[in-house]
């Protein structure tokens, strides 16, 4: 206000006050018509000097209780007035149904509201600096409400909170009604109802102890919305997907969140939010996700990154909101590796052998490739899958923990319920190590293979799976089948890391006994060489296993009976071997060689590869001449080899792609009474033929039977080795105790049941290297 | 099964003071009296396994126990008809070891008949275990 000396033009009306003092009155009639002046936006002709020495007197002279409250009912007739005259008109007309027109309606009541406000406050400002003493000297000390504070107080109480005049009610109509608009998606003026929030938050409410906004005008806010987002979730799902429906949600939340921050209280924006949330998400999170043609399965099946994403980040914002989402996704992970467990289930029942008469030129039994790729195909869609929610875990659910964890979960359950699981991986991985690999680079071989080692994690019992490793590997060894060293080294380590090294030992010994048989026979050939001995008519080289590492045993070495052609090679071997390695013995494993058969045929000389068996039984037509033949069981009394192998033998050097001999009957079946002549007629545009019999193929369920047998009883002995470790490091140990250490002892291997701990324990105790405690039953003593 | 040699019988009578049928009979109510005691007829249940058994053995025939269990446990436990009955539908077992002899009275004593207070995890020999479950399969 500009202050000048004049001195004031016109006198007002001043309040009768209860005096004894007319100096008193004179100096509160100069101010309450400065007041007066002031809300009347005259305050330029004032003099703030003057004002505030009356003031200043007033308070000296003890009067200052009479002066606030002589001003308090100054500034109360006022607003009074004020509310009456000016807020009260602007209320909107009920009468109004244009929507358009209420709208603007409503906003020019905020406004008016806002210019009584900002009339008001400034006016307070130079009231309170004309009273700056009082303030400082009475009302201060007094620990009353400062005069700013006391005009607040009486704003509050005589315009917002009107006694006379529905204002607050209007108030709050309007505002919500202009929210509703706007979530409606109208445009409204959004500073008109800053400022009246503005207002609101300044006004303090001292028995709340909160202001005014917070009191009044927030808890209706809060109670409309809830309403509101009701219905809105109810129409959203009527007409939207599960895709669009979190789309809206989405929106709607950054609808609120804008509001609170552009012209509602920051502090309303969690209430709001929280309500949003329970209305929109958690009231309905099942419902989405259930959806029919939209919800979280088909976004599953499709990998919708976007919507899964959405979904993920919505839900987390509600308690228990992700429990469901994930639980739901474990059990569509488990329902596909049930299909794909039940594809294999199928392919096995139609693979039984087919008629008799299925012989055609180079086609294998059915069976045996059919079974196979149904292997082969289950390791891949098993990775195939793992790959799906790789990526679904890694860019929908921002590689959330528990997810993961429920993934891996479903994935142990069911890799575990096919029974041929450790026999199916290894064999994926077997033909990755031979034919697959081939024209892959180094990188890639290294990917497929750390692939491979995830699923291997998953399998229960690895003891299983190392029983099948060996074998395979054992056949890749010997027939010379690796693609790659390299490879195969990087492969058990991958093993190694995983399981430790005692897994891995026996493996890196079959490596080692190659390596070394190659530098043996060196060595032999030097021998013969520096010896003068004479050489044998047969060119052998032999591959010496350690029988602890491979996974045949010398005491289980088919038996037959070996040609003489070969004998003296053999001979000649061992003797020189025998003279090296003092203790040991040598057994000849007739089912794991190979031979080159120099072999005249009518028209041409070939060179046949057969296995060792194959060599065994051709070297028998030497002695027959061509017009006759032998039958099955000539020639098993001649070789001595068992009934499957020879079988299988002779269906590979007569019913394959090369009929080296010729059948009656013909057919892919071995009687014993079949007859075998040699095929004098053969031919063939190569040179040198190799015949296969020993492919890897899956095992029959009679293999598989004896080798689950083998591999159980080996495990009863891991067991009771275990159960002997642990007893004899603690001396005592109680039941439960022990059966948990066992346990834990052989988790990496395999997962044996109480019971079969508990068997064990008691053919411990009764052999004698155990004893019940005789004071508590529950525990058992090592005996020493 | 198990025997005396005429001078272990000799010296045992001699130790009860006995020296006639009339002495015995007596000598038999007050024998049958002192198995009511706990420990006494703990010690005594103990006796009959090594006793009774083939010598050569380290187990005994599974049908010797059965007959054995009947005449010491009788009226005892009301589990030993119930156990005898399994044993013999069930044939688990061709012999008894001295693992279950022994736990086999812990088992009575300790375990209800309704089996109720039975924990499968518990360190029960297997053979009581299958007992449990055959009694429950079979609604008994």
């Amino acid at each position: 206000m500009a202050m000048s000396a004049r001195r004031l033009k016109r006198k007002m009306q001043a309040p009768k006050l209860p005096s004894t003092d007319p100096q008193f009155d004179k100096s509160f009639e100069l101010l309450a018509q400065a007041i007066h002046e002031i809300h009347r936006k005259n305050a330029s002709n004032l003099s703030y000097e003057e004002l505030y020495r009356n003031a200043y007197i007033m308070v000296l002279q003890k009067r200052a209780d009479t002066l606030y409250n002589g001003v308090k009912e100054v500034i109360s007739d006022h607003l009074e007035l004020v509310a009456e005259t000016e807020v009260v008109p602007a209320f909107v007309k009920t009468t109004d149904t244009n929507a358009r027109m209420s709208a603007d309606a409503g906003t020019s009541f905020l406004m008016t509201l806002k210019r009584v406000w900002n009339d008001h406050t400034t006016s307070m400002i130079m009231i309170r600096d004309i009273l700056m003493y009082m303030d400082k000297k009475h009302v201060k000390p007094a620990n009353m409400p400062l005069v700013y504070d006391m005009g607040l107080e009486l704003f509050r109480d005589k315009v917002i909170r009107s006694q006379k005049h529905p204002i607050q009610a209007q108030l709050t109509a309007v505002l919500l009604d202009q929210i509703k608009m706007e979530r409606r998606g109208e445009q409204i003026d959004r500073s008109a109802i800053k400022g009246a929030v503005d207002m609101l938050v300044e006004l303090y409410d001292q028995d709340k102890r909160e202001n005014v906004y917070v009191v009044d005008f927030e808890p209706h806010f809060l109670e409309t919305s809830s309403a509101f987002y009701l219905v809105e979730s109810q129409a959203l799902l009527a007409e939207c997907d599960a895709s669009e429906y979190m789309r809206k949600i989405e929106k709607r939340m950054n609808e609120e969140y804008n509001r609170t921050r552009h012209y509602l209280s920051p502090v309303t924006e969690p209430k709001i939010r929280n309500i949003v949330e329970t209305q929109l998400i958690t009231n309905h999170a099942k419902t989405i996700m259930e959806m029919e043609n939209s919800g979280l399965r088909p976004m599953l099946a499709a990998s919708a990154i976007e919507d899964l994403s959405r979904m993920y980040k919505l839900f987390s914002r509600v308690p228990e909101g992700l429990n469901e989402m994930r639980t739901y996704i474990k059990n569509y992970v488990l329902e596909l590796g049930n299909l794909i467990n039940a594809k294999v289930d199928s392919a096995n029942d139609n693979t039984k052998p087919k008629d008799k008469d299925g012989a055609g030129a180079g086609d294998k039994p059915a069976t045996t490739t059919g079974s196979l790729y149904t292997a082969l195909r289950w390791v891949q869609d098993i990775l195939e899958l793992q790959e799906k929610f790789n990526k679904i875990i890694d860019f929908a659910v921002l590689k959330d923990k528990s997810f993961q964890t429920a993934v891996n979960e479903a994935f142990e359950t069911f890799i575990n319920a096919n029974p041929r699981s450790p026999e199916y991986i290894s064999l994926f991985i077997d033909e990755n190590l031979k034919k697959g690999l081939k024209g892959k680079t180094e990188e890639e071989v290294d990917n497929i293979l750390d692939h491979t080692i995830t699923l291997f994690r998953f399998i229960r019992e690895k003891d299983v799976f190392e029983r099948y490793y060996k074998q395979h590997l054992a056949k890749r060894l010997l027939f010379g089948r690796s693609v790659s060293d390299d490879a195969e080294r990087s492969m058990i380590t991958k093993l190694k890391v995983e399981c430790g090294y005692q897994f891995t030992t026996k493996l890196e010994g079959m490596f080692n006994d190659i390596r070394i048989s190659a530098d043996t026979v060196t060595a032999y050939k030097d021998y013969l060489d520096a010896s003068g001995i004479e050489k044998p008519k047969i060119d052998m080289a032999s591959t010496i296993l350690t029988s602890t590492f491979w996974p045949m045993s010398a005491s289980t070495s088919p038996k037959w009976i070996m040609p003489a052609e070969i004998t003296d090679a053999c001979q000649s071997f061992e003797k020189f071997y025998y003279g090296r390695h003092n203790g040991r013995r040598l057994t000849w494993q007739p089912n794991m060689g190979t031979a080159d058969i120099k072999a005249s045929f009518n028209t041409k000389r070939h060179d046949l590869n057969v296995s060792t068996y194959g060599m065994a039984i051709l070297l028998l037509f030497n002695e027959v001449p061509d017009e006759q033949c032998l039958t099955t069981s000539d020639i098993q009394a001649q070789t001595d080899i068992n009934d499957i192998d020879l079988r299988r033998t002779l269906q590979s050097l007569a019913c394959g792609k090369y009929k080296i001999l010729i059948k009656e009957p013909k057919g892919k079946e071995v009687d014993t009474t079949d007859k075998f002549y040699l095929n004098v007629n053969f031919t063939c545009p190569l040179a040198r033929i190799k015949i296969q019999t020993v492919a890897t193929k899956v095992e029959t369920e009679s293999e598989r039977k004896t080798t689950h047998e083998k591999v159980d009883k080996l495990r009863k002995h891991q067991i009771e080795a275990a159960i002997v470790r642990i007893m004899k490091d603690r001396k005592t140990m109680d039941h439960n105790l022990l059966i948990a250490e066992v346990v834990k002892q052989l988790s990496n291997r395999f997962n044996p049941s109480p019971q079969m701990i508990k068997k064990r324990i008691e053919e411990l105790i009764d052999r004698e290297y155990l004893e019940r405690n005789a004071g508590d039953r529950k525990s058992y003593n090592y005996l020493a | 099964m198990g025997y005396f040699t005429k001078d272990e019988w000799m010296d045992g009578m001699r130790n009860l003071n006995v020296t006639n049928n009339e002495d015995l009979k007596a000598k038999i109510f007050d024998m049958e009296e002192s198995l009511q005691d706990e420990r006494q007829f703990k010690d005594f249940y103990s006796f009959v396994f090594p006793f009774a058994k083939t010598k050569t053995q380290k187990s005994m025939d599974v049908e010797v126990a059965l007959a054995l269990w009947e005449i010491v446990l009788k009226d005892r436990y009301a589990h030993v008809p119930l156990f005898i009955d399994f044993i013999r539908k069930q044939e688990p077992i061709k012999v008894v070891n001295k693992d279950q002899w022994t736990s086999f009275l812990d088992f009575c004593k300790v375990i209800s008949v309704d089996l109720s207070n039975f924990d499968p995890l518990s360190s029960w020999p297997v053979l009581f275990d299958e007992y449990v479950e055959w009694r429950r399969d079979n609604g008994l």
